[in-house]
């Protein structure tokens, strides 16, 4: 695998580029309709208690992640 | 999934006909939250009829456009959806209204809504419409949240990329519907020549991609300043608004305390908002029965009427306030936006036990009724979580078991203080949640089914709520609950009447005629069953007729129990007195602190609503579910309600 970090450890209010999804498919087609797509700015604005999920600004909206879902973005 | 579309088809053809050629509607199609409801709610007025079932969000209706529109033109509202690619039954349901309706077929045109400050992420399902071959208009909803950030959306330009008339809505002020009408109706007169075959399009990750960037470039390019002088501001007030709120309302702690505190006001105001109006629906009704009474010349005929229809008519009415007042509740909270804050904060506790926060809803309006809570259960788009959060929903208290409580807490603290009542009531609630948890980890074990969970909830904005929107909206989601849940609740209260009426109806004595009746002569045949649990027959007879609703339990126990309507107590006083003397064929006293405890208990855990098991049954596709779930609570309400009353008795509390 390679070395690049997921969206799931990006520290908070760090905006990074995704440069690729991967994973179960489904998970990846509704991540691209959420805006989730190559090239586009992301953000950890927070989290939930208890860790998760984790609210993620991804082109203008605020969208909450479970990690499992946010490992499928790559950076 | 397949059960999605197989029960609307009785609803929708109460729906009247389009007067077109076709049978075909207008359907409004966009992401939740894209304001599609609100738009839905300016164009028909109170003229739509809500087909399926009720729920939070998989509800979906079909109405005409208001008269001052001209022409009435056939609408349908369909369940917020962010491609054509359904990922939850809502979603197919959506998919399947607009290609291939069981009625109305495939839709002349769709009306593809999308938010004005979510513009280049909305319009992708729209480029998804036009690829399959719809005819498209464009809707462009909260653009009013634009202006204040002196941003304003170039309509012509967006109408030359995508090549479709393009029309902006004020949500607020319903600006922009008048003109929306008329380009639909223009849209429809164009000759039909150029309409293409219309078939789903199935795109590929590259062309997604592409897609999706191309309709970013395309959204920078209309979004323009909306006077050329001043320069616009680089952000939307409205989201840095909904960032402030969010650092609170979704803060670890306080974010916590909030929800609790928002959940605690919900319940009690679905308590004690509705207690007064109960009461008012209680006597309207005993009065009507007593007039009734007074009308008729005494004999059978007034009987079944007051005793049989009038009091189940009531057993259905007395629960109208609860269920009004929830609904309004989860929509205020739904439209200010709240309601995907509380999801997303529950999210990880309720993994825990294998569900999720798309749970929420559906377990929050369990308190109310079962019903519409398993209706709204089709949000989920796990078939794993979703099929455990049916299997729980009949654990939570629905307010058909309030009454039951409030009796048999009112007979344990007669005499002890009135905290003790209202604190031991919090505990059972509180104790369902609990039981729900352990029942899904249980369920969860057997459960063979292996299926995907996620959550990726897109946050909305906070928003006003609109109450006229909101409070229609809640009378439409409690009249289909009637629609759906009344005739089965009345039928089942008019066997009651019908057991313990009969063969001796004529009898003068009321006491004789039940102890002579159907119901009791079964009940004498089974008393052996109630006995470990403290009951005699007159118990299981309230316990079989607490099958029509649970609350009947209550009233059953009236009659058996021989309270007469001279009493000068309060029919519950009365009643409380009645059952303190009341004896066991032992000659030991009937309703004791143990056997009433044991009670409780059954009532927390038995699934007692036949209008839950057929839905049930629909909604997981398989009588098996449905018939399971029954048998499993009602046997494991009965092991423990025998277990704590013998336990009980064991430790020395009678």
């Amino acid at each position: 695998m390679s070395t690049t970090t997921t969206l799931a450890d990006l520290p908070p209010e760090t905006t990074k580029t995704i440069a690729n999804l991967a994973g179960d498919p489904v998970l990846v087609a509704r991540l691209r309709e959420l805006g989730f797509i190559v090239g586009a700015d992301v953000k950890v604005v927070g989290r939930a208690p208890f860790g998760e999920p984790v609210l993620v600004e991804i082109r203008g909206s605020t969208v909450a992640l479970r990690k499992a879902e946010a490992r499928c973005v790559h950076l | 999934m397949r059960t999605s579309l197989s029960e609307s088809s009785a609803a929708q053809k109460a729906v009247p006909a389009a007067k077109t050629e076709t049978n075909s509607v207008v359907a409004l199609v966009g992401s939740p939250n894209s304001g599609k409801t609100t738009l839905f709610n300016w164009l028909t007025g109170a003229r739509f009829k809500t087909v399926n079932y009720p729920g939070s969000t998989v509800d979906y209706s079909v109405g005409r456009t208001q008269a001052r529109y001209g022409e009435a033109i056939a609408v349908m509202d369909t369940p917020g959806t962010y491609s054509l690619d359904p990922k939850s039954p809502d979603e197919e349901v959506t998919f399947k209204a607009i290609f291939d309706h069981k009625e109305f077929g495939t839709a002349r045109l769709v009306v593809s809504v999308v938010d004005a400050t979510l513009l280049g992420r909305q319009l992708y399902i729209t480029r998804q419409l036009l690829e399959s071959g719809f005819r498209v208009v464009l809707a462009v909803t909260m653009s009013d949240l634009l202006s204040e950030s002196g941003r304003k959306i170039d309509r012509e330009s967006l109408s030359r990329y995508l090549g479709i008339p393009v029309v902006l809505i004020d949500g607020r002020l319903g600006g922009g519907i008048n003109e929306l009408v008329e380009v639909i109706r223009a849209e429809l007169s164009r000759s039909s020549d150029d309409v293409r075959e219309v078939r789903p399009v199935r795109w590929d990750d590259a062309k997604v991609e592409s897609e999706l960037k191309k309709l970013d470039l395309i959204a920078s390019q209309v979004l323009v300043s909306d006077t050329p002088s001043v320069a616009p501001k680089t952000f939307l007030l409205v989201r840095e608004r909904t960032k402030k709120w969010d650092r609170i309302l979704l803060h670890p702690v306080a974010g916590l305390v909030i929800f609790f505190a928002v959940m605690s006001a919900l319940f009690g105001s679905i308590f004690w908002l509705a207690a007064p109006v109960m009461d008012w629906v209680d006597q309207a009704l005993s009065w009507l029965a007593e007039a009734v009474v007074n009308a008729v010349p005494e004999g059978l005929l007034a009987q079944f009427l007051s005793d049989g229809v009038i009091a189940s008519v009531a057993a259905v009415a007395v629960f109208i306030p609860q269920i009004f007042i929830l609904f309004v509740g989860i929509n205020l909270l739904e439209d200010s936006g709240y309601l995907a804050r509380a999801a997303t904060l529950i999210d990880r506790p309720l993994s825990l036990v294998g569900l999720g926060g798309r749970s929420f809803v559906p377990i929050l309006s369990g308190y109310a009724c079962a019903v519409p809570a398993m209706l709204s259960a089709r949000s989920i788009n796990s078939r794993r979580e979703r099929w455990l959060t049916l299997f729980i929903l009949p654990l939570m208290s629905c307010s058909a078991r309030l009454p039951v409580y409030a009796l048999l807490l009112t007979f344990v603290f007669f005499d002890g203080a009135s905290w003790a009542a209202g604190f031991t009531l919090a505990a059972i609630y509180l104790g369902t949640i609990v039981l729900g948890a352990i029942a899904a980890s249980l369920a969860g074990r057997f459960l063979q089914l292996e299926d995907r969970s996620f959550f990726m909830l897109e946050l909305p904005v906070y928003r006003m709520p609109r109450l006229k929107v909101v409070l229609r909206q809640a009378l439409t989601r409690t009249m289909n609950y009637v629609k759906r849940a009344g005739p089965a609740i009345f039928t089942f209260a008019l066997i009651v009447w019908v057991a313990t009426t009969f063969p001796n109806y004529d009898l003068e004595d009321k006491t004789e005629r039940l102890d002579s009746s159907y119901a009791a002569q079964v009940g004498k045949y089974i008393e052996p069953v109630f006995e470990p649990m403290g009951g005699d027959w007159r118990t299981g007879v309230g316990l079989i007729s607490a099958f029509a609703a649970r609350e009947v339990f209550v009233s059953s126990l009236a009659v058996l129990m021989q309270v007469t309507d001279e009493d000068e107590d309060s029919l519950q006083a009365s009643l409380i007195e009645k059952m303190r003397d009341a004896k066991a064929p032992n000659g030991m006293p009937l309703f004791t602190t143990a056997s009433v405890v044991g009670l409780i208990l059954y009532f927390m855990i038995a699934l007692q609503c036949l209008s839950t098991v057929t839905v049930a049954a629909k909604e997981a596709g398989s009588w098996r579910f449905a018939i399971v779930q029954l048998v499993v609570f009602n046997i494991v309400a009965y092991a423990l309600a025998v277990g704590v009353v013998q336990g009980l008795r064991a430790l020395g509390i009678a």
